[in-house]
């Protein structure tokens, strides 16, 4: 590619400090993503995905401490930026919507205002043309009746409309970039249908990336243009989709593909992951941290510097990645 | 042969006060569960889908006697117990028979027990064990079959991972030997590694325990694996019933089509899946000569505001609430 992608994450380590002492949560993190194209990152519960996310856009709270690594965005260095310049990025160029979207919104407000406060605060448009705006944005996300739920109260809305509204929160100043932490997780699966179909097509829209944080790979695979499987704090595979599903080439790529139940095939076929994600705090953590937990881990792994091999757009982090089909 | 589980015609009903301008406010109800009939055979596995606000965990509640029924009758071999107060069912001697998991352990366990005593409270209140030996032994033994080592006994909730948790919720629903276990959204909050665990673990205890399992969910795939029979409901009502594999391939009614049509295929690159357009609608004293679906279903007739849909038999074990399905 000869544009400067969008996003650039090169090298990110992120700690937390805990009684226990500092925890490396994130190593070598490292991932571009381009105008318009939609990544899914997955993997287990605590595997730092939203960590991940956090730390871009400096949300970390103060327990947490990027020790290294670069973010640009835009041209920008995230991480040179001042606090004002920060909270202008956040909101405009990039936004972010969360799992849980009646705690993320503030109960005490109606939604509608809700929405004006972000037109308001990032100076987007008069004063007098917010409230119409706020309709328009409703309306871009199927919500029926824009007027009468602009007035209602996060708690008088079902999951999947206060998900839309958390959408037309984060859209309202069109941002460049869209991180998506587990939008659907809790929404039934016709609600999930509708709402992936409201991203998509504004992304599809404004030529917007998304990254979008999920532990169902059934639903990357269908949404994403490009996967990012991480676990314990390792991006351990960056594949485009397809290549991915087709061919995975880290063994906890292939374990988590055995473990996720499919439209076919039987509970027999399904595979459970030996072990569970690796006590970061250990005096002894190997350098490759899913080696406890791999069928296929040698000597090499426990000891030598994890390589991060890249080649045909995709990179996997193994000593011993695996060759052929799945 | 009289089922393990038979429930008829069961109606369950909140009332909400709705007020219209002036005057007194006219009693409404919310319409949970209206008019559920089914039966469940010792040693099947029925899986109850839908849409959150659907019904199906007030179903589940009311089936363990945790909620009480409008009307209609839950019989558990043979035995009527929709009559009981829920004051009197807590004691009532079939109460071990019928046991619920619920979807979050750390919810459902009491913060201030350990594992072991999370697990031998239904053991002393409902089978009149006394702390001793005896009760040890029984605790010990249910644990082992579901995988919690001895050495996790001592812990309290927060002290155990999610799977864990999960497991000691399956071991103190399994610590009565009941007949019927009502799982409502039991790997929800699970990760997929974890999830495929308590599965296995879930079936293995059904061969040997040989168990009947109500199994709420609104994993599809998940139910299509676990389950012999799936029961779809929507907004209170079942709309269609039948065998897992016949279901899965040739669903009839419109609402289990789009349910099944959402789920994510998994194959990249596939088209994403039609969107099934709106809300349901209120639950709140819904039309009676109307199909709940009607407003959202693709495939809608005048008839369908008008006049409520049967319930027709479309093959073997396969029902349908529908006016625009043939029968067989």
């Amino acid at each position: 590619m000869s544009a400067p992608p969008l996003l650039e994450v090169h090298d990110l380590a992120v700690s937390f400090s805990t009684r226990a002492g500092r925890v490396p949560v994130l190593e070598h993190v490292s991932f571009t993503l381009a105008k318009g194209e939609t990544v899914a990152m997955v993997g287990e519960s605590g595997s730092g995905k939203s960590v991940t996310a956090y730390a871009m856009l400096r949300l970390l709270d103060r327990a947490g401490r990027i020790d290294a690594g670069r973010v640009r965005f835009g041209g920008a260095d995230l991480f040179a930026l001042s606090d004002a310049e920060m909270a202008d990025i956040r909101g405009r160029e990039a936004a972010m919507i969360f799992q849980n979207p009646r705690a993320a919104l503030n109960p005490t407000r109606r939604v509608g205002d809700q929405i004006g406060d972000v037109l308001r605060r990032h100076g987007a448009i008069p004063a007098n043309q917010v409230r119409q705006r706020v309709l328009d944005l409703l309306d871009q996300v199927k919500i029926p009746d824009p007027a009468r739920r602009a007035n209602a109260y996060a708690f008088e809305l079902s999951g999947g409309m206060c998900q839309r509204v958390m959408i037309a929160l984060a859209l309202a100043c069109s941002p460049a970039l869209l991180i998506a932490d587990e939008p659907t997780t809790g929404l039934d699966v016709t609600t999930q249908a509708a709402v992936m179909a409201t991203i998509r097509a504004l992304a599809k829209d404004r030529r917007m990336a998304t990254i979008l944080i999920t532990h169902d790979l059934a639903l990357a695979a269908e949404q994403a243009d490009r996967v990012i499987v991480m676990h314990a704090g390792h991006v351990v595979e960056d594949a485009p989709t397809a290549a991915l599903f087709a061919a995975p080439r880290h063994p906890y790529t292939r374990a988590l593909l055995r473990a996720t139940p499919r439209t076919t095939g039987s509970l027999a076929d399904l595979e459970s992951i030996p072990g569970s994600l690796p006590t970061l705090t250990a005096p002894d953590l190997p350098p490759c941290r899913f080696a406890a937990r791999c069928p296929g881990a040698t000597a090499v792994c426990r000891r030598e510097p994890l390589p991060r091999h890249r080649g045909d757009g995709r990179l996997v982090a193994c000593h011993h990645p695996l060759e052929g089909a799945p | 042969m009289i089922p393990l589980l038979d429930v008829a015609e069961l109606q369950v009903k909140f009332p909400v006060a709705r007020k219209i301008g002036f005057g007194p406010a006219r009693p409404s109800f919310v319409h949970a569960v209206d008019d559920v009939s089914l039966t469940l055979q010792a040693g099947e596995t029925v899986g109850l889908v839908g849409e959150s606000g659907c019904g199906k965990s007030t179903l589940a509640r009311t089936l363990c006697r945790l909620i009480d029924a409008t009307s209609g009758s839950i019989q558990l071999e043979g035995r009527e117990l929709s009559h009981v107060p829920i004051r009197r069912a807590a004691r009532e001697p079939w109460r071990g028979d019928i046991q619920l998991v619920f979807q979050d352990a750390l919810d459902a366990i009491n913060p201030r027990m350990t594992a072991f005593q999370a697990i031998a409270d239904p053991l002393k209140r409902l089978r009149g064990l006394k702390p001793g030996p005896e009760l040890d032994r029984r605790v010990a033994e249910v644990a082992e079959s579901c995988g919690v080592s001895a050495g996790l006994l001592g812990r309290f909730p927060h002290q155990l991972s999610g799977g864990q948790r999960a497991r000691v919720g399956i071991a103190r629903a399994i610590a009565c030997r009941p007949k019927l276990l009502v799982l409502d959204e039991p790997t929800a909050a699970l990760d997929v590694s974890v999830q495929v665990v308590i599965l296995h673990l879930l079936a293995q205890l059904k061969r040997d325990l040989g168990m009947s399992y109500l199994f709420v969910s609104h994993d599809l795939n998940v139910v299509r694996m676990f389950c012999d029979r799936i029961v779809v409901m929507y907004l209170g009502k079942i709309v269609e019933t039948g065998p897992a594999a016949e279901l899965f391939a040739n669903p009839r009614h419109p609402y289990t089509a789009a349910l099944l049509a959402a789920i994510p295929s998994g194959i990249p690159g596939a088209a994403p899946p039609p969107v099934l357009e709106g809300e349901p609608k209120s639950p709140i004293d819904p039309s009676p000569t109307a199909c709940r679906f009607a407003g959202r279903c693709p495939a809608e007739q005048p008839h369908c505001t008008t006049a409520a849909p049967p319930w027709v038999r479309v093959g073997h074990g396969h029902h349908a609430l529908c006016h625009l399905v043939t029968g067989a």
